[in-house]
């Protein structure tokens, strides 16, 4: 640690000293098991999919993780005012492309989410979401600071347009998470309790409207409290693959359900792990993401500006939601949702976007020793 | 503000104060002015909900890793797909079911069965009427009122593949093959009740397919059937039926040199690929699990008992005139014949007055011996479960062992007298019935000498020649055996007008291969039978037609009448019960 001494006073080794470390090796770890998992449900998928090459999705996997840790690293050397900055581009660039794609990108599975780029394709919406994290948080800060500025609003307003934008393609998943993750962030920004529960009214009404509206919805809804009616393909399979793997994995000569699991490496690569690795291994995945979000919250705690308060939350509750949901689909604990494991499933603008959002935690949770305040104008 | 509630309103006045303050002041001097000022306030707000949302993660996680180890360590209460899967290949291997020539009688078909997701489908209408389109026996309506009400509904268990192709040709969502493997029967309701069927979830319950749940190897099982036999003897009974207006008919072959049984039917049938859709009635098996007084034929047993025990000879005479009393018993003919008959006469006529003194000349105890030695007074080793034993008068009187000598108070199953006739005929040896092929040689007991059997022949063929079923004659096969018309049981006696008419007999009659018994339930007169209902004029000659028909089948050839005369005046049968070997080809003789 020569390199990175407490008396270098080069970017790297301020870094080094002001990140938060035990953060920064929950997040290995869980790179690690999903290097470890990719590997175990990239053959698979490719299979299912024909694709001649078995590490197809392994490779690409591990060949996104450079972007997505780099971004992490890049993002997380900035100062919360730069940090609030990016986070504004993106979120404006994002909604653009998303517009763009409801507007002209092919539909992919029924829905209009991705725009592509040649070799690869990008799904803009999944860079919007820490965007709009950020954006927020500054709305709501700049709102509590000054009474004359309307930032509830303009933070209201701004998610308006996002969900219609995310309806529109249509992603209820993602709509559902960012309506989470907004209501966290308004919570903690100091919403009143009159609000919050007029609005879980309105939330439920939502909810039955979905139900009665959206068709699929609908379904998947009966499918979830109804199991044995409506089997649902998906849910039923992962589910068999965790019960096959018991404590300790399945035992190498039995047979493999993970070849029945549709989307083995996204969605469902829970389930995988379970197969193969059992319950301990599973336990210990749950365990990765829930210590990691209670870090991030306790960081939170300690933050003592109202914006970094609320992005470092709202980035929290926005990864540790998507765990939540990846892990209880899996576990038909609640309906089926396409929700990506974060840096765990496939995907590369899921991988770099969660690169993205944790290099935002880690930049605005960064110790601030004299110098840094001298430098920077905290919001 | 309004979002921000009434914190702000209400201390509107002290924050504008104090959210002027330089921040590095606040901290500074926190311990006494930060509690006062109202961002430090919504700080502290923020910082109290903070720990809210962490809480709530924090249980969410810990609730997820409870699920987790309830679903993992197997708390979830189905079976794993490896534990499904093993299911349908032991259905597979269900053992097939041959006749005696390897003809299939019990088979497997991969089938699929198609099932539809209600949720998956876009509309019950139009998914029931084009299922209903390219499937037999789909009713569009109730198939729709299913769709719409169940989640999951089973179309059929049973597509061909060319039904499958139909279907998926259709492009439905929602709709689903999945792999079954259908028992199916190939011959439909022939040989229905030796073959049995199965029941979903139980396997076989009946007949051979029963007898398949015990079985441990999966070769085919061989059974003693010839298909082609039991399709005649189904084809004449079911004629006899219909001619008769019967209420229900029976029959039966039996090999006599090795007791397997070659064909077996019970009218009505049923079929097994659809047992449900027959009555109880139907599948009952009332050759083997019903038993009858069957009247008559049992005077051939009384007359190899006198024979074999010497308590008479071909010579000996007996009285018929009038009635004869025994105890309080009146016993009389239905022939009527009115005179002293010779011993061959005495069955000839049927005589019951003949029977009853030739079995007070036995006594109860040879008559009993034999009928012990022939297999009526035990249930029948066979392998099917369907089985009864012999109905026993509870004492051996002098009244029970007149009547039991021309069949009346006992009651046996149709396949008792069959093989019990199998052993008087064939030179004496008893042989258990089978319906299984067999290939070694099986054991039997001598129960008559070789000459009781050779005169037992030539008395049966004068019932045939001279006697009461003249209608039995079959050109070039000289059959032998006897009549039976027996008054059903009634409560308190017997009902003269309800009678069960049976014959039973064997081909060619010099050297017996096979024994035929054909029954008839309450059969009713026809103008051609001149206003009679009793075995001579309906059971007599269906079994006529039978052998007609099976004789060139069985390959066994007819002969003339010289080689015919010296077979039947030897007192040697030519399948000599001494020599176990199956059989002596009938067919060689010219």
């Amino acid at each position: 640690m020569t390199v990175l001494s407490r008396v270098n006073n080069s970017k790297i080794a301020r870094w080094w000293w002001s990140v938060d470390r035990f953060s920064l090796a929950l997040i290995a770890a869980i790179v690690m098991v999903g290097i470890v998992l990719i590997l175990a449900a990239g053959p698979v998928a490719a299979a299912r999919l024909h694709i001649s090459n078995d590490f197809h999705f392994a490779f690409r996997q591990i060949f996104f993780l450079a972007p997505a840790l780099l971004t992490m690293f890049g993002v997380s050397l900035l100062t919360p005012l730069q940090a609030r900055r990016l986070g504004v581009l993106v979120f404006v660039g994002a909604m653009m492309l998303m517009v763009v794609a409801v507007l002209f990108a092919p539909e992919i599975n029924g829905a209009k989410r991705w725009l592509d780029l040649g070799a690869f394709g990008i799904q803009p919406s999944e860079f919007a979401k820490p965007g709009f994290v950020v954006v927020a948080a500054w709305m709501l800060a700049e709102g509590a600071r000054n009474s004359n500025f309307p930032g509830g609003l303009i933070g209201m307003a701004l998610y308006g347009i996002f969900a219609v934008i995310l309806l529109l393609q249509p992603d209820v998943g993602q709509w559902f998470l960012m309506t989470a993750v907004w209501a966290a962030m308004f919570f903690i920004a100091g919403w009143s309790w009159l609000w919050i529960i007029s609005l879980c009214v309105l939330a439920g009404a939502a909810l039955v409207g979905g139900y009665f509206f959206f068709p699929h919805v609908a379904q998947r809804v009966d499918g979830f409290l109804n199991p044995a009616g409506t089997e649902n393909y998906q849910v039923e399979r992962g589910l068999e693959a965790i019960v096959n793997g018991g404590p300790f994995g399945k035992a190498p000569d039995a047979p493999a359900l993970k070849m029945h699991v549709p989307d083995a490496h996204t969605d469902f690569i829970f389930a995988v792990a379970a197969e193969e690795f059992g319950f301990f291994f599973c336990l210990l995945i749950i365990i990765l993401f829930a210590a990691f979000v209670m870090r991030s919250f306790m960081l939170a705690l300690e933050q003592r500006s109202l914006f970094t308060q609320c992005a470092v939350s709202g980035l929290t509750a926005m990864f540790g939601l998507q765990a939540i949901i990846n892990i209880g689909v899996s576990l038909r604990a609640m309906p089926a949702k396409g929700m990506t494991l974060p840096f765990i499933s496939y995907g590369g603008s899921s991988l770099i976007a969660t690169g993205l959002t944790l290099g935002l935690i880690l930049a605005l949770t960064r110790a601030q020793g004299p110098v840094w305040r001298r430098k920077e104008i905290m919001p | 503000m309004a979002f921000f509630g009434r914190l702000r309103k209400k201390r509107a006045p002290r924050a504008y104060v104090i959210a002027k303050t330089d921040s590095r002041q606040i901290e500074q001097t926190h311990a006494h002015i930060t509690a006062r000022g109202a961002k430090s306030r919504l700080a502290e707000r923020a910082h109290a909900r903070i720990g809210m949302v962490l809480v709530v993660f924090c249980v969410t996680f810990a609730g997820l890793g409870a699920r987790l180890a309830y679903v993992s360590l197997g708390y979830v209460g189905f079976k794993s797909a490896a534990v499904r899967a093993g299911a349908p290949a032991e259905h597979l291997a269900r053992t097939e079911i041959v006749d005696r020539n390897g003809v299939l009688l019990a088979v497997n078909l991969p089938m699929m069965a198609l099932e539809v997701t209600r949720a998956e489908i876009w509309d019950a209408r139009e998914t029931a009427d084009a299922l209903a389109d390219v499937l037999e026996g789909v009713d569009v309506d109730a198939l729709e009122k299913k769709l719409t009400q169940a989640r999951y509904i089973e179309v059929r268990s049973d597509l061909t593949p060319a039904e499958q192709d139909a279907v998926f040709a259709l492009g439905l969502p929602g709709v689903r093959f999945t792999p079954r493997v259908q028992r199916y029967y190939p011959h439909q309701s022939l040989a229905s009740h030796v073959i049995g069927h199965t029941a979903p979830g139980k396997g076989g319950v009946m007949g051979l397919e029963r007898v398949l749940e015990a079985r441990g190897n999966t070769n085919p099982l061989v059974s003693s059937i010839d298909i082609r036999a039991q399709q005649v003897l189904e084809d004449e009974l079911k004629k006899a039926m219909a001619i008769f207006s019967a209420e229900a008919a029976w029959g039966g072959v039996i090999d006599t040199d090795t007791g397997e049984i070659i064909a077996l039917v019970s009218l009505p049938d049923f079929n097994p690929n659809a047992p449900g859709a027959a009555l109880d009635d139907w599948r009952r098996n009332r050759a083997t699990y019903d038993r009858y007084e069957l009247g008559s034929a049992f005077k051939a047993f009384t007359a190899a008992a006198v024979l074999e025990t010497g308590a008479g000879d071909e010579a000996s005479e007996y009285d018929a005139r009038g009635t004869y009393q025994v105890a309080d018993r009146v016993i009389g003919d239905f022939h009527g014949e009115n005179r002293i008959l010779k011993f061959s006469e005495v069955v000839q006529h049927s005589s019951n007055i003949g029977a009853a003194r030739m079995a007070a000349d036995l006594g109860p105890e040879r008559l009993r011996t034999m009928l012990s030695a022939l297999g009526l007074t035990e249930p029948l080793p066979i392998e099917l479960y369907e089985n009864r034993s012999p109905g026993l008068p509870s004492k051996w009187g002098p009244v029970e062992t007149a009547t039991i000598s021309y069949g009346h108070g006992i009651s046996v199953t149709p396949l008792h007298l069959l093989a019990a006739y199998a052993g008087v005929v064939n030179g004496g040896v008893y042989r258990a019935p089978t319906f299984l092929k067999t290939v070694t040689v099986r054991e039997g007991a001598r129960v008559l000498s070789p000459k009781t059997s050779a005169i037992m022949r030539r008395v049966l063929r004068r019932v045939i020649t001279d006697g009461t079923a003249r209608q039995a004659e079959v050109q070039g096969y000289y059959p032998i055996g006897k009549t039976a018309t027996a008054d059903k049981p009634h409560a308190g006696g017997y009902d003269k007008s309800v009678r069960i008419a049976s014959f039973v007999g064997a081909f060619p009659g010099y050297s017996p291969r096979y024994v035929v018994l054909v029954s008839l339930d309450n059969p009713k007169p026809t103008d051609s039978t001149y206003g009679y209902a009793t075995a001579g004029w309906n059971a007599a000659p269906t079994f006529s037609q039978i052998v007609a028909r099976i004789a060139p089948i069985l390959r066994v050839t007819p002969v003339t009448d010289t080689s015919a005369f010296v077979a039947f005046a030897s007192d040697e049968s030519s399948t000599d019960a001494n020599v176990v070997v199956s059989s002596v080809t009938i067919g060689g003789a010219p």
